[in-house]
């Protein structure tokens, strides 16, 4: 986790409001090559709208999103360097697992049939689904959905990837394999911007935690001071109730 | 036996009762059809009893030059209508489902008209029309079609919205943002990811649209001229003066073209379509 250190995102000023609705108000972030980053805070408090903008699905009301030095705040989601991993796993129900590997890579990133293939099954490796190859989803479980889901998004070579709470749609059984696949990439120096409720595991893997709260960043840190130590009065509540849920 | 579980109020499978019930709704369905393709074999003149086998009435019906031309002034009506009601029904749909924009209710609402307004009504408004704007009837085959080709498409293509829009209620819309996110453009989205999603809905909302044209009557009756007579239109004005085999035998050539097209279009969605099901 200690590649160049220069900032692969810069989130300067940006608001997003929907209507007379602030959901981001005026966030300024860094986010290092390298770095796990995990957006934490109650539900409503802006941090899908962030990760939604930072993809290209969402593009903010003001402020500026830089990618890797340039300026995407407009670009649409298909022309930016950036996968996301989606919370209803996303993979296309009508293909198998290879086609949902394959497609993107050939038609988009122009790589012949068997490169892409070869690639695809890397990735597939990657995450521990080689035999399930030529299954369709709706023959897997949801761990194994979310994992093609990584896998396809890997196999397109990504500087970043981005998880909008890649486990809350599982299964508790099932949450464990998923999280596995996400710390070997966090090892692997993937820079990957992860919004969780999974808190054990983001203590555990997370290079820099920050903690919204109706669209303003209210603390941001490495997870030892966030969770050890909070700072804010707002942050302590809330890392109060999730012990109380249970999930810490 | 004794850890069988008691017999639930519709299981029909393990009631004697039931069971008959619904053999005896099957021949009440069926059976008129069935005794029509009988007849079509019947040695006889006259449509009563059972003379014996032959095929003579088809051999009759497909030398009668009108009402093969019926018949194919028909498939061709059908085989427009459904191709202009899919992809006005389908597209009509996916606005409906992705836009929201000022008046959407007054235009679902005014879309699904031609499906509840009275035939006759509709039948009488089209021929009034069609006078009304002068349309020309004297234009040469397939064109004289035109007039009984939009009155179909306009009853057709709500059918198909209707059917479409049920099946993108369904679509996760998280699939179509993934599809961008790998790099798709808009269009490649729709091709690659919402258009197989839909396709169950685009094949039974063509069938819907073949069979609802094929056999429609009351609207085709108005807006038919005298050199566009319709099957259904023709076998009216054969049934006028006497229900001979002939007219039997017409009606299951018909019956097999449904048939064969319906076997042709599940077998089409077939294996892929089970191994999608999720």
């Amino acid at each position: 986790m200690t590649q160049a250190q220069q900032p692969i995102i810069q989130i300067r000023n940006v608001s997003k409001r929907f209507g007379k609705v602030t959901a981001v108000d005026n966030i300024s972030l860094d986010i290092l090559a390298g770095e796990f980053f995990v957006l934490l805070g109650p539900s409503g408090c802006g941090k899908t709208t962030l990760l939604r903008m930072i993809a290209g699905f969402e593009m903010p009301t003001e402020g500026q999103i830089i990618i890797d030095g340039q300026d995407m705040s407009l670009v649409p989601p298909n022309k930016r360097p950036v996968n996301m991993v989606f919370q209803s796993y996303a993979v296309f129900p009508h293909m198998n697992v290879t086609e949902n590997l394959n497609l993107a890579q050939i038609k988009v990133l122009g790589r012949s049939v068997d490169d892409a293939k070869a690639r695809g099954l890397k990735m597939l490796d990657r995450v521990g689904l080689m035999v399930h190859k030529d299954k369709f989803p709706g023959q897997l479980s949801g761990g194994q959905q979310q994992r093609v889901a990584i896998a396809r998004a890997l196999a397109m070579s990504p500087k970043l990837m981005l998880f909008d709470e890649p486990t809350s749609a599982l299964d508790p059984e099932l949450v464990g394999e998923v999280l596995k696949v996400m710390r070997d990439l966090a090892q692997g120096g993937m820079t990957m911007i992860v919004v969780t409720h999974e808190m054990g595991f983001a203590r555990e893997v997370a290079s820099k935690v920050c903690f919204l709260y109706e669209g303003v960043v209210h603390e941001e840190g490495p997870p030892a001071q966030i969770f050890g130590d909070p700072k804010q009065e707002r942050t302590r509540a809330f890392l109060k109730r999730i012990i109380e849920a249970g999930r810490l | 036996m004794f850890n069988r579980t008691p017999i639930a109020p519709l299981e029909y499978t393990r009631k004697l009762w039931m069971r008959s019930w619904v053999g005896l709704t099957m021949l009440f369905l069926y059976a008129p059809l069935i005794v029509l393709m009988v007849f079509s074999f019947n040695d006889s003149k006259r449509n009563v009893v059972w003379k014996g086998f032959t095929l003579k009435y088809y051999e009759k019906a497909l030398n009668n030059d009108s009402l093969v031309e019926a018949l194919v002034n028909s498939l061709t009506i059908a085989a427009l209508a459904t191709i202009v009601s899919l992809v006005i029904g389908a597209l009509a749909a996916v606005a409906l489902w992705r836009f929201r924009f000022p008046f959407k209710g007054l235009v679902e609402g005014t879309m699904s008209l031609p499906i509840i307004v009275p035939e006759i009504c509709l039948g009488v408004a089209f021929l009034i029309f069609f006078a009304k704007v002068d349309w020309p009837t004297d234009l040469p085959w397939p064109l004289n079609l035109s007039a009984i080709t939009i009155a179909h498409i306009t009853f057709c293509f709500p059918f198909v919205a209707m059917v479409v829009r049920a099946r993108l209620a369904s679509f996760n819309k998280e699939e179509e943002e993934a599809a961008k996110d790998l790099g798709a453009t808009e269009w490649q989205a729709f091709r690659d990811v919402l258009l197989p999603h839909i396709r169950p809905a685009l094949v039974a909302g063509a069938l819907l649209a073949f069979t609802l044209s094929l056999d429609d009557f009351v609207i085709t009756f108005f807006t038919s001229g005298p050199d566009t007579i319709t099957f259904p239109v023709k076998v009216y004005s054969m049934v006028r003066f006497s229900v001979t085999p002939e007219v039997n035998a017409a009606s299951t050539i018909l019956i097999l073209l449904t048939v064969i097209l319906t076997f042709i279009a599940l077998k089409l969605q077939g294996v892929k379509g089970i191994a999608e099901t999720h």
